[in-house]
């Protein structure tokens, strides 16, 4: 086997191996595919072709109704842990102590205000999830897949606000923090560290929201199988 | 959700019909189409999550690895057509006044 077959199938693999779940059978047969192309130059193309898989992070497309109760079962404990937010919420009440006891100039006291808000932020979104699906801790309703099946729906429709209210809490945090201790940043180069960091998480805002869009189709498909009504998108 | 219809979608679509039965191999659709692995793989996708293409991986006794297999369905193949003329029309540069229905000939007399 030459060097360029051996790069290619090499390629392949980690992309068989990286790739998302819900992605993987389709890079198996890419990888099959650069198994079979006789031309080893042609074959390192297609392998370094199929690395844009790579950039697709999909869920395991759903069968069956039935797996719904226990994704939101998954998804439920997830929301009521608070996915490591309590680190982001934490920070608040220290920094609104700092505001009052230290002695801070204008921009330091910018700094802890920033962290104050995306503490609040992080803590109103945890709380309000936890709310709405308090009645889900421990009881009965996992045994109708139907109404799983439409909670999970009206759950997976609030992921990207969700997901954007962690990020803007993440940036109020990140851009805070530095200001509070003015560690010889510029505030103007925070602010475009601020800009970038944001500019380069809208990627990942797409995904989920393509991927909650996913959720609810396959969803949808299952319950008109069942002959029951589709929710809107 | 309606599926959006690209040149090269239209073209691979196009390369489906040309024996609607068979199912086909990503390389083989790939040297037909001209289309890389990373352009056709993802329009591959697209089509199979909007249940226009049904997947398979081949049966070998050869102790050959199997290959991933395509092959539209009948939501696919109607899909198919319709883009295929679509583009078609596209391509021979129907005049917009024909596609809205509107009597070009009729407009020149009135305003002549």
């Amino acid at each position: 086997m030459t060097r360029v077959r051996k790069l290619a199938l090499g390629i392949s693999a980690r992309v068989v191996r990286w790739a998302s779940p819900g992605c993987k059978e389709w890079a198996e047969g890419l990888a099959r595919e650069a198994a079979v192309i006789d031309s080893d130059w042609a074959a390192l193309r297609w392998a370094i072709g199929s690395t844009r898989v790579l950039l697709d992070r999909r869920q395991v497309p759903l069968i069956s109704l039935d797996e719904v109760p226990d994704l939101l079962l998954k998804h439920v404990d997830y929301t009521r842990s608070g996915y490591g937010l309590w680190v982001l919420i934490l920070q608040g009440p220290f920094y609104a102590t700092r505001i009052f006891i230290d002695h801070l100039n204008g921009l330091q006291r910018t700094g802890c205000i920033l962290v104050v808000l995306g503490s609040i932020v992080a803590g109103s979104s945890w709380l309000m999830g936890r709310r709405r699906l308090k009645l889900r801790w421990y009881d009965d309703f996992y045994d109708d897949t139907v109404a799983c099946a439409r909670l999970y729906q009206a759950e997976q429709r609030r992921i990207p606000a969700r997901l954007f209210f962690l990020l803007l809490s993440l940036l109020c945090t990140a851009v805070g923090i530095p200001l509070s201790y003015r560690n010889g940043f510029e505030p103007s180069t925070l602010w475009g560290m601020a800009g970038v960091f944001f500019l380069a998480m809208q990627p990942l805002l797409i995904q989920a929201q393509r991927n909650s869009r996913r959720r609810i189709e396959q969803i949808n498909a299952l319950l008109a199988e069942r002959g029951l009504s589709e929710t809107e998108l | 959700m309606k599926m959006r219809r690209s040149p090269q979608t239209a073209l691979l679509l196009a390369e489906f019909l040309e024996d609607e039965k068979l199912w086909r191999y990503g390389y083989d659709l790939s040297r037909n189409t001209g289309l890389k692995s990373g352009t056709l793989y993802p329009i591959l996708m697209r089509l199979a999550e909007h249940h226009l293409l049904k997947t398979s991986w081949e049966t070998t006794e050869t102790g050959r690895p199997p290959r991933h297999m395509y092959k539209l369905t009948e939501d696919g193949l109607r899909h198919a057509r319709e883009a295929v003329s679509e583009a078609a029309a596209q391509a021979v540069g129907v005049p917009a006044f024909d596609i809205l229905g509107f009597d070009g000939a009729a407009f020149s007399e009135a305003t002549l």
